[in-house]
């Protein structure tokens, strides 16, 4: 049975339930989808169909299918109808975790991100954002053991990747922002190209040897801007991760990076001691 | 603070946008978050006072706290108002794979890692809980099997549970083990003190490292009531798989929840 043709039984509101009506109605939806009733490219009952069904006003049920479509479960598609989104994943890039940058970027190896990348089957380019000195954002500062507003220089990069799969594309999939103290952002760091071995090889060459680096990661909703800068559909989280390296006692760099969840993976090795 | 007064709102959105109002409306409250005029806990002006300051109606201002509440900036509690929720709750554990994998905790102090976590917010151990234990053999996931170098389809002990620390539960774990290993104890409904690596240990296999690998998506149904999570919180699906020199023995598999844990790994340049 197709859902074009199904006609919606009425089903009743409980005017008892705790839930206000929206919910109710989104998580019938969601039930129909977790039981596999509706399946991955249904379409879901007409707005009018649900109204009437639930006897609920068209806001009400508008209201539901923004909820499910902001958890990612249902997509509408303009003019035709709200569907259940399909579970095509996009192949993910795995990150690895950053010792061995660290150490292949000290053999000089000149770009050990891109190898990673390319080693997986994907292209890989980035676009500089912004390279300019701007007062340090309270978390940064924190990071950096200055006081918030501190000038520091900061490197914006948008990074952009295409799978090996068929049909993908060349696409955003990642902000990354480097913070340096004044005194460490110079020479080539602050030009578009940071030269063979990177930005670490450079810190490296102005006599802070990196001893050491402490990785913070969470996971969330994107905010707006970046949800517009990485092309988010609804429902897609993000993987958010700060990264400090250390020269001894004193941090060097700050590391700030968003990730498109659905097209990413981290893998950390973690020996036994 | 529970005023938080979205100044001169009226004037501030623009009727000949093609973003829609409501939109418009969650981009003001939420700069107002992020310029920390309002902060983590804080309430949200009510939606009379809201329809008042925008002039807007009741539908609008709930689509935009709506909005909001999906994007996990805000918590509404019906019937008293919507609150600035940060996207990790101030009570988050910290999850330190260096430190809560470390040998010592598991032989010497019999801690296991869940216990590690609830530690680093000084959490009293009781508080670690388990639920819903469920102990079977099961064909093998495809990722699992891979993961623990086996055939497709090779049968493994599994351990289901849900955990909880300091009265919430904090993931969903799955506990897989090829049938060799998972003799004695670790087929027991508590594997004891310092926990499953312990076991294996006793066994005679001595772990030597430990791969975790993690990503996110947007929890499932179940998962939501499971977990009990609010909306816009995401979760992690974290695979960690245990080795034993050159041979996998263990592959733990949680579906945790976003809002609850941080992750910190320190990485030594070596």
């Amino acid at each position: 049975m197709t859902t074009d043709t199904r006609t919606l039984d009425v089903v009743t509101v409980d005017p008892m339930d705790d839930r206000p009506v929206y919910k109710q109605i989104a998580d019938w939806i969601r039930e129909q989808i977790d039981r596999g009733d509706l399946r991955p490219g249904d379409r879901l009952p007409s707005e009018t169909e649900l109204l009437t069904a639930f006897a609920a006003s068209r806001s009400t049920v508008r209201h539901a299918l923004e909820q499910l479509t902001n958890e990612g479960h249902v997509q509408p598609l303009r003019g035709r109808g709200v569907f259940v989104r399909p579970q095509i994943q996009p192949r993910r890039l795995i990150i690895r975790d950053p010792s061995n940058f660290v150490m292949r970027q000290r053999d000089l190896l000149t770009r050990p991100m891109i190898e990673d990348a390319e080693a997986q089957g994907f292209a890989y380019t980035q676009r500089i954002r912004a390279l300019e000195e701007v007062p340090a954002p309270r978390d940064v500062a924190a990071d950096l053991q200055v006081e918030p507003g501190t000038p520091v220089f900061v490197r914006r990069r948008l990074v952009l990747y295409r799978g090996d799969d068929p049909g993908s594309v060349l696409s955003p999939a990642k902000l990354a922002d480097s913070y340096l103290p004044i005194d460490i952002a110079v020479g080539r760091i602050r030009q578009p190209d940071t030269g063979r071995g990177g930005t670490f090889a450079r810190i490296a060459e102005s006599g802070h040897r990196l001893t050491h680096f402490v990785e913070r990661v969470l996971f969330r909703m994107p905010h707006p801007d970046e949800s517009r800068l990485l092309r988010l559909g609804a429902g897609i989280p993000v993987i958010d991760q700060t990264r400090v390296a250390y020269a001894g006692e004193r941090p060097v760099e700050v590391f700030k990076a968003v990730l498109a969840g659905d097209r990413h993976e981290l893998e950390y090795r973690i020996p036994a001691r | 603070m529970t005023s938080g007064r979205i100044v001169d709102g009226t004037a501030r959105i623009d009727p000949t946008s093609d973003r829609p109002v409501y939109k418009q409306i969650a981009d003001l409250i939420r700069q107002e978050i992020d310029r920390g005029q309002l902060e983590a806990d804080d309430k949200l002006p009510s939606e009379t006072e809201l329809m008042r300051q925008f002039g807007k109606t009741r539908t609008t201002i709930r689509r935009a706290i709506g909005e909001l509440a999906a994007e996990g900036r805000v918590r509404t509690e019906r019937g008293v108002g919507a609150f600035v929720k940060p996207s990790v709750l101030p009570e988050a554990l910290v999850r330190e794979p260096y430190d809560r994998l470390a040998r010592h905790h598991y032989r010497d102090e019999g801690q296991s890692p869940l216990y590690v976590d609830a530690a680093s917010r000084g959490l009293n151990p009781e508080t670690v809980q388990q639920d819903h234990v469920e102990l079977d053999e099961v064909r093998a996931p495809d990722d699992v099997a891979g993961r623990l170098g086996l055939e497709p389809g090779a049968v493994v002990f599994r351990r289901r549970r849900r955990m909880w620390a300091g009265g919430m539960p904090t993931q969903l774990t799955s506990t897989y083990l090829p049938l060799d290993v998972a003799v004695g104890a670790l087929r027991a409904a508590s594997t004891g003190p310092g926990g499953t690596h312990a076991r294996i240990e006793d066994l005679g296999y001595e772990l030597t490292s430990f791969t975790e690998n993690l990503s996110v998506r947007m929890p499932r149904p179940y998962e939501v009531r499971e977990l009990r999570l609010e909306p816009g919180v995401p979760v992690v699906d974290l695979y960690q798989t245990a080795y034993a020199g050159e041979r996998p023995v263990e592959c733990f598999v949680a579906v945790i929840a976003g809002d609850r844990y941080v992750f910190k790994y320190r990485i030594d340049a070596g």
